[in-house]
């Protein structure tokens, strides 16, 4: 198991109270740290394409509607996100790229 | 998702909120590169276009997109070096969700009202199962 996993790993009871809201500052860091769990990555293997907390910071800033977090209320974790972000393209021939040239790298 | 979280329908609830806020702005839909997670397992012997086109038949579970595909996203294509995730052997799934109810003409909701989705609860599910001894 991924070291990181065991150093964020909220109470997975199974019978806790989980909403799914919009997001906000305050859950930034939270949110990064739920990104990296998710994919399995260790905080050692950083690259550019990372969500960080900055880069949420911003997206909430562009697009506040686009993002959400899922809440384990009982402990204010963030154990589930998701990022929006608004394109100009159709999606009948929506073409996309890789994400960090879609996103400038987040 | 955080792993210890998932199949509880967490996600699925994540994707409504988006649908949601697609709906209200009148945008004409959705567009992802869904990452195809367990494509490593069988990377060195099935070529990616058949792994993708039996997970869209529904042949073979993919923990990320067979997922996306049952809440309503299509395959549009395939994205090469999509992202440096391993498990993908790099490689993105063009996935889309169009909005039904998209009018051209119509003007988005001027304000947004931040809906909350509580996520029903199940039985606690052990993480780890003892076996008793000779099992």
């Amino acid at each position: 198991m991924n070291v990181y996993l065991n150093e964020y790993l909220p109470s997975q009871s199974g019978d806790t109270t989980i909403i799914v809201i919009p997001s906000s500052l305050q859950y930034v860091d939270q949110m990064a740290k739920c990104h990296q769990v998710a994919y399995g990555y260790r905080p050692a293997e950083t690259s550019s394409e990372d969500l960080t907390a900055d880069k949420l910071a911003r997206h909430l800033e562009i697009f506040p509607e686009g993002q959400f977090i899922a809440l384990e209320v009982e402990t204010d974790t963030v154990i589930g996100m998701t990022s929006s972000m608004r394109l100009d393209i159709n999606p009948h021939r929506p073409s996309l790229r890789s994400w960090a040239e879609i996103t400038s790298d987040g | 998702m955080h792993p210890a979280y998932r199949s509880r329908g967490v996600g699925g609830k994540l994707i409504e909120a988006r649908y949601d806020i697609v709906r209200a702005l009148n945008l004409r839909g959705m567009a992802a590169g869904s990452l195809i997670i367990d494509y490593h397992k069988v990377a060195d012997h099935i070529p990616v276009e058949k792994y993708v086109e039996d997970v869209v038949a529904g042949r073979r579970f993919d923990t990320n997109l067979s997922k996306q595909i049952r809440k309503g996203f299509q395959v549009h294509g395939l994205i090469p070096n999509y992202s440096t995730d391993e498990q993908s052997r790099g490689w993105g799934v063009e996935i889309v969700w169009e909005n039904p109810e998209y009018a051209p003409s119509h003007r988005p909701e001027r304000r947004i009202v931040p809906r909350r989705y509580p996520v029903p609860s199940r039985p606690s599910r052990p993480m780890f199962v003892l076996k008793p001894a000779g099992a």
